[in-house]
C-alpha cells in the first residue's frame, strides 16, 4: 500500500479533560506517517506535531519530552506512526455531536495497518469556546493555523511530502466514505494479475458496519489471504454436488426463509485454472458452478459481483429446488468492456442451470444473512409485498469506478446494458419479469431486486397450462374406458392398475376381465381358489400366478386323485412361473392320465 | 335420397342422408321425439356435443361404412380382438390424440357403435405391450399411485 496515496489523515486525541500537555508523544518510530493536514504550525517541528501546546495535539515525533507522563494511550499508539490512537476512556468535552461521532468513527476505523487514520481537529482546549473547524486542507501549500504554534504532526515532519496532507474535520458520510476510499486503494496494493479489484467491505473488515441488512461477517478476518482461503473453501464447498446450500460446513446453513446476499470481489489473488478448481481443493470445476461458463479464463477483470439468493421453503431437504440462486448473467462481451458481475452459484437439479456465468471470486466474502420467515421469494424490493418475486441482479463496482463517498455497500445496477438475468428456473417464482429494465434502473440499496407482476405470472401459467399436453384419457366418461380396458389382456390390464388411481379404481370397481383371463365365469368355481398360490377370484383381479395351472386328474371311481403340472404326468415336475391365476378345471385329455377316468369337476 | 339438417355446436349445419344417420340412436331418437320426419323438415337437428371437424369425420365414416350390417350386441363369451381393424380404419383413425378421443366422444355421444368399438380397439392397442410407464407417458397420465401402493399394486400384477 502506498501510503503517499492515502489522504492525509491522522488521529489524534486531545489529552485528558482537555489539555494536550499531558500527552506524551509516541516514541520515535524509523518511518512515521504523514500527518494528514499538518496543524497549523507543524512545522516548527519537522518531526513530530505539535505537542507542546495545550490545545494541540502530542507530538507524534522522537521528541518525547520525558517530563511529560505518558499519554493514556500511548500503548495503543505505541505501534502506530505519527499517530495517537484515541483511547476510549478519554473524557470527550461536549462539542458538536458530529465531531464526537467522527472522533469514533476515526478511531474505530483506525486500524495498525491501514492508513485509515483520521485527524478530528478542535480545539479541545478547557479555554475554548466553541470547537473550531477546519476544512480538509488538501492543499499542501495551506497549512491549518497552529494556535498552538507547534504543530508537530507528521506532516510537518515529513517535510513538504506532508505538507499537502491537513486534517480537516469531516462528517461522519466523508469520513465513512474516506475509510472505504481507502479500503479500496489498500485492496488494490495487492498483487494481482489483471486489473486492480474494487475493494469491497474492507472497511466492514476493518471493523466498518456493513451496509444493508443484519449483516455477517464472514469468518476470513481482516486477513486477506484467509479471506481469500475462506471464499476458495466456500468455493469447493458450492461445488461440490451434496452441498446445496452455501457453506454449509462453514456455518449451519440458512434458515429457512433465510434471505442471504453474498457479495464476492475477486482480486486475482488465487487464479483459478479451467480444470484446478479451488486453491483449497474443493471442486474439480472451473471458477463457474454451470457447465459451459467462460471460466476463470474468460474473466477479464476480477469484479465484485453479488449473490441474491434465497431460500423460499423452510425446507432444508428440498434446497435444491427451493434454493434460488439468483445470479446476474455474465456477458462475456460485457466483461471485457466493463466489469460486468460475473457469478455463478448451485443451481436446482431439476431445472436446467442458468446460463454460464463467470465464477465468483476468491479473496473477500461478506455474507449478508437476512433471518426472517419467508413464504416465497422474499426480496427486499422497493416495496416487498408478496408479489415481490424474483430478483437477478448484477451489481458491478468497477475498479476504475469507485463507488461514490458512502455508497460502497450501495451498489449500484448496471442498468439496462448489463447482464441480463438468468432463465427462470423451476418455478414461476424465479421467472424474469418483464420489468426488467425497470429494476436495472434503480439504484437506492433497496432496488437491489426486481420483482415480476403478478399479472405475468399468472398469464403464463395459465398458456402453460394451455400447452401442457391433455389427459384425454382420463377425461373419457367410464363406460367409455370399460369398454377400452375389456379390449385388453391380463399383462395390459395389470399394468393400467399400476399407472393411476383412477384406472385401478375402474378395474376393480367394474371388475373388468381380461381377455385372456382363466378364471372360470361359472358361479360354482367363483370361491375356487388358485390351484397354486390358492388365491380366491375378487372382482378386477388380473394377478399372475406363479405356477402354471395344474389339471386335477382323478381316477374314477376308485383311482387316484393328483395334480399334475403343465399336464406332465410327473408330479414332480416343477410349475411355470408365467402362469395365469386359473380355477378353471382342465381335462387331461391327452396326458398319461387320459385313459383313465375321467376327473371330478364341480368340488 | 332423403337428407336430414344437423348442426354442430359451432353453428355448422350438415346435410347428411337420413339413412346414414339413422344408426345414430341418438340421432334417431332425437328425430323421434321431436316428431321431425325425413321428409320436408328444414330445420336442423342440433348436435351440442359435436363440433364440425368431428362431426364431418363421423359423417365421412358413417358414410364409407352405410354399407355394413349393424354390429353385434356384446357378448362377454365372445373372445375380444383388437387385431380385426380395417385397412381403411387403421387409415382414417390416423389422427393425433385430441382428434381420437374426439372421435370416441362424438362416436359415444351419437351412438355409432361401430365407430365407438373401432377406436376404442385403437386406444386399447396403444396400451398393449406396455409398461406402466410407457402408458403414463403415451397418454400423459401422472402417477398418483404412493411408492409403497404402487409397489404392492406392481407385485400383485407383474
Amino acid at each position: 500500500m502506498d501510503r503517499g496515496s492515502l489522504l492525509p489523515f491522522q488521529l489524534w486525541c486531545p489529552r485528558p479533560f482537555g489539555t494536550y500537555s499531558q500527552n506524551q508523544p509516541r516514541p520515535p518510530s524509523a518511518a512515521l506517517k504523514p500527518s494528514a493536514c499538518p496543524e497549523p504550525g507543524g512545522g516548527a517541528e519537522p518531526d513530530h506535531g505539535p505537542a507542546h501546546s495545550e490545545n494541540t495535539p502530542p507530538a507524534l515525533a522522537t521528541e518525547v519530552p520525558a517530563s511529560q507522563p505518558a499519554p493514556l494511550l500511548s500503548a495503543a499508539a505505541a505501534g502506530d506512526e505519527g499517530r495517537v490512537l484515541l483511547d476510549t476512556w478519554y473524557v470527550i468535552k461536549p462539542g458538536n455531536t458530529k465531531e464526537k461521532v467522527a472522533f469514533f468513527v476515526a478511531h474505530q476505523c483506525g486500524g495498525g495497518s491501514r492508513a485509515s487514520s483520521m485527524k478530528v481537529k478542535g480545539h479541545w482546549g478547557s479555554d475554548s469556546s466553541k470547537a473550531k473547524r477546519r476544512r480538509r486542507c488538501l492543499d499542501p501549500t495551506k497549512a491549518p493555523p497552529d494556535p498552538g504554534g507547534r504543530e508537530g504532526l507528521a506532516a510537518s515532519e515529513e517535510g513538504p511530502a506532508s505538507a499537502g496532507e491537513d486534517v480537516d474535520l469531516l462528517s461522519v458520510a466523508e469520513m465513512v466514505a474516506l475509510v472505504e476510499q481507502r479500503a479500496a486503494l489498500a485492496l488494490q496494493s495487492y498483487p494481482r494479475p489483471a486489473t486492480p479489484a474494487p475493494v469491497v467491505f474492507v472497511s466492514a473488515e476493518q471493523g466498518g458496519p456493513a451496509k444493508g441488512v443484519g449483516s455477517e461477517r464472514r469468518s476470513g478476518g481482516g486477513d486477506c489471504s484467509r479471506v481469500a482461503e475462506a471464499v476458495a473453501h466456500f468455493e469447493a464447498q458450492r461445488d461440490s454436488p451434496p452441498t446445496k446450500g452455501l457453506r454449509k460446513e462453514e456455518r449451519p446453513g440458512p434458515g429457512p426463509g433465510e434471505v442471504r446476499i453474498a457479495f464476492r470481489i475477486s482480486n486475482g489473488r488465487e487464479p483459478r485454472a479451467p480444470d484446478s478448481g479451488l486453491p483449497s481443493g474443493g471442486g474439480g470445476r472451473p471458477g463457474c458452478a454451470y457447465p459451459g461458463s467462460p471460466g476463470p479464463g474468460a474473466r477479464a477483470k476480477d469484479k465484485i459481483t453479488c449473490d441474491l439468493y434465497q431460500l423460499i421453503s423452510p425446507s432444508r431437504d428440498a434446497l435444491p429446488s427451493n434454493v434460488e440462486f439468483l445470479l446476474a448473467r455474465a456477458d462475456e462481451a460485457s466483461e471485457g468492456d466493463s466489469p460486468a458481475p460475473a457469478r455463478s452459484e448451485d443451481t436446482p437439479p431439476a431445472p436446467p442451470p442458468p446460463p454460464a456465468r463467470d465464477c465468483g471470486a476468491s479473496g473477500f466474502h461478506v455474507d449478508v444473512v437476512v433471518t426472517g420467515v419467508v413464504d416465497e421469494c422474499i426480496f427486499f424490493g422497493k416495496d416487498g409485498t408478496k408479489n415481490v418475486k424474483e430478483e437477478t441482479v448484477c451489481l458491478t463496482v468497477s475498479p476504475e469506478e469507485p463507488p461514490p463517498p458512502g455508497q460502497l455497500f450501495f451498489l449500484q445496477n448496471r442498468g439496462p446494458d448489463g447482464p441480463p438475468e438468468p432463465p427462470p428456473a423451476d418455478s414461476p417464482a424465479t421467472a424474469p419479469g418483464p420489468d426488467d429494465a425497470d429494476g436495472t434502473a434503480d439504484t437506492s440499496l433497496c432496488r437491489l431486486y426486481r420483482h415480476v407482476s403478478h399479472d405475468f405470472l399468472e398469464i403464463r401459467f395459465k398458456i402453460q397450462r394451455l400447452l401442457e399436453p391433455r389427459q384425454y384419457m382420463l377425461l373419457l366418461p367410464e363406460h367409455v374406458l370399460v369398454k377400452i380396458f375389456s379390449f385388453l389382456p391380463t399383462r395390459a390390464l395389470a399394468a393400467l392398475k399400476c399407472t393411476c388411481h383412477h384406472f385401478k379404481g375402474i378395474i376393480e370397481a367394474f371388475g373388468v376381465r381380461a381377455t385372456d383371463s382363466r378364471w372360470s365365469r361359472d358361479p360354482l368355481y367363483r370361491d375356487d381358489p388358485c390351484k397354486q398360490c390358492r388365491k380366491r377370484y375378487e372382482k378386477g383381479d388380473v394377478s399372475l400366478c406363479r405356477w402354471h395351472p395344474k389339471p386335477y386328474h382323478h381316477d374314477l371311481p376308485y383311482g387316484r386323485s393328483y395334480w399334475m403340472c403343465c399336464r406332465r404326468a410327473d408330479r414332480e415336475t416343477p410349475g411355470c412361473r408365467l402362469g395365469l391365476h386359473d380355477n378353471n378345471w382342465v381335462l387331461p385329455c391327452n396326458g398319461p392320465g387320459g385313459g383313465r377316468a375321467g376327473r371330478e369337476e364341480g368340488r | 335420397m332423403p337428407s336430414i339438417k344437423l348442426q354442430s355446436s359451432g353453428g355448422e349445419i350438415f346435410e347428411v342422408d337420413v339413412e346414414i344417420v339413422k344408426q345414430s340412436v341418438t340421432i334417431k331418437t332425437m328425430l323421434e321425439d321431436l316428431g321431425m320426419h325425413d321428409e320436408g323438415d328444414n330445420d336442423p337437428v342440433p348436435l351440442p356435443n359435436a363440433n364440425a371437424a368431428i362431426f364431418k369425420k363421423v359423417i365421412q365414416w358413417r358414410t364409407h361404412h352405410k354399407d355394413n350390417p349393424p354390429p353385434p350386441e356384446d357378448d362377454e363369451d365372445k373372445e375380444k380382438r383388437t387385431d380385426d381393424i380395417s385397412v381403411w380404419d387403421q387409415e382414417f383413425l390416423k389422427v393425433d390424440q385430441g382428434a381420437l378421443f374426439e372421435l370416441i366422444l362424438a362416436a359415444d355421444y351419437l351412438d355409432f357403435k361401430g365407430l365407438l368399438d373401432v377406436t376404442c380397439k385403437s386406444v386399447a392397442n396403444m396400451v398393449k405391450r406396455k409398461t406402466p410407464e410407457e402408458i403414463c407417458k403415451t397418454f400423459n397420465i401422472k402417477n398418483d399411485l404412493p411408492e409403497e401402493g404402487g409397489a404392492q399394486v406392481r407385485k400383485e400384477n407383474q
